[in-house]
C-alpha cells in the first residue's frame, strides 16, 4: 500500500505507523474547573477514549510518517477495498477543525 | 598516572575507519570531513527563518546550496538540516554567530551521530531499487533531492548529489550493519548480469523457438 503524502508523494507504507481513528484529534475541553468531575465531563472523557465507530467504507484515520518526514497525517481510507481517498496533514486538518463539533 | 597503569594513548575512527568499496560499476566511501546540525523552529516562523537564511529555506524533499550554513536539507514543515565541509564538532556555534537572530531557532550538532556515505557508479541506482522503498527516478526524485526513509530497517536521509551519485546519512551507531547491508546487494548487482546470460541460453523455451 502506498500512501499519498501532501508534500512528499507517494510514500511506502512500510514508512508510516498507525494510530488510529481520526477522532482523536476531537479531545473534550473543559474550560469550568467545577465541570472536571461532572457525569457530562466523564461521559465525554469515556466516548473519546473508548467508544469507536468501526465503518466498513469510508474512515478517517491518523498515520505517523515515522520514517520519513514525522508528519501526522489524517488518512481517508475505505476500509473495505483499502482505496486512499484523501490524505491531509493532521495540523492543517486540526487547525481547520478546532472547535467544531466531532464528526 | 600511576606508573602501573597502561597509559592508552586512544585515537579518534571514523565509523568504518575508512572502509571503502570499488567494485569498477559502483563505489562506496565513508565522507568524513563534513558536520551536520539540525535547524528546527516552530512551523509559524517559517518565513522568519528564510529571511534569517537570505531568503533561502529549502521546501520539504529539496536541497539547496546556502552561504550561510552549507547544504541545507528540507526533511520536515519545521527542520532542515544543515549539511557543512567542515570538521568542526561544535558547527552549531559557528552557524549561530553568522545568523543575524537567532530567535526560534535550535540549532543541534548532529555530526557525531551520523555517518555519511558517498555512493555513486553506473548500477548504484540499481544497488538502491533493491534496498529502499523510494522512487528514485529523475522525473520524481531530481538532483538536490533529499528524503528521510528507511533501509534494512535502519532510518536513513538519501541526498541525490548526481545521475549516479547519492548520499546517504545513516545512524552511526547501526553503520557496520547498513554497510554490509549495502556490500551484500553491491554483489548481488554484479553477480546478476552473467547470470541472467546464462539463464537465456539454457532456457529451452527460447532454444525451440
Amino acid at each position: 500500500m502506498q500512501i499519498p503524502h501532501p508534500l512528499l508523494g507517494l510514500r511506502d507504507a512500510s514508512e508510516f505507523v498507525y494510530l488510529g481513528d481520526a477522532s482523536l484529534l476531537n479531545r473534550p475541553s473543559v474550560d469550568d474547573p467545577a465541570e472536571l468531575g461532572s457525569d457530562a465531563t466523564l461521559d465525554a472523557f469515556h466516548e473519546y477514549l473508548h467508544l469507536r465507530h468501526n465503518p466498513a467504507g469510508v474512515h478517517k484515520e491518523l498515520w505517523f510518517h515515522e520514517q520519513g518526514d514525522r508528519s501526522w497525517l489524517v488518512v481517508t481510507r475505505d476500509t473495505t477495498t483499502h482505496e486512499i481517498l484523501d490524505c491531509a496533514l493532521a495540523r492543517d486538518v486540526a487547525g481547520a477543525s478546532f472547535g467544531a463539533e466531532s464528526t | 598516572m600511576p606508573e602501573h597503569m597502561p597509559n592508552h594513548a586512544l585515537q579518534p575512527t571514523t565509523a568504518l575507519g575508512g572502509r571503502t568499496l570499488n567494485t569498477g560499476s559502483v563505489s562506496i566511501y565513508e565522507v568524513t570531513e563534513r558536520a551536520l546540525v539540525s535547524l528546527a523552529f516552530k512551523a509559524s516562523d517559517r518565513e522568519h527563518v528564510s529571511a534569517v537564511l537570505g531568503g533561502s529555506l529549502p521546501a520539504v524533499g529539496s536541497s539547496l546550496a546556502s552561504h550561510l550554513a552549507g547544504r541545507l536539507l528540507g526533511l520536515q514543515i519545521d527542520q532542515t538540516w544543515c549539511l557543512i565541509e567542515s570538521t568542526d564538532s561544535a558547527m552549531d556555534k559557528v552557524i549561530a554567530r553568522k545568523l543575524s537572530d537567532t530567535r526560534g531557532i535550535y540549532l543541534t550538532d548532529q555530526s557525531d551521530a551520523w555517518t555519511i556515505l558517498a555512493l555513486s557508479g553506473d548500477t548504484c541506482r540499481q544497488v538502491l531499487e533493491r534496498l529502499c522503498p523510494l522512487d528514485l527516478d529523475e522525473s520524481v526524485f531530481p538532483i538536490d533531492a533529499v528524503a528521510r526513509t528507511v533501509i534494512e530497517h535502519t532510518g536513513v536521509i538519501i541526498l541525490r548529489t548526481g545521475r549516479d551519485s547519492f548520499e546517504l546519512i545513516t545512524p552511526r551507531s547501526s553503520t557496520a550493519s547498513f554497510m554490509h547491508a549495502i556490500e551484500t546487494v553491491v554483489e548481488h548487482v554484479r553477480n546478476e548480469i552473467p547470470v541472467r546470460s546464462q539463464d537465456r541460453q539454457q532456457d529451452p523455451t527460447t532454444s525451440n523457438a
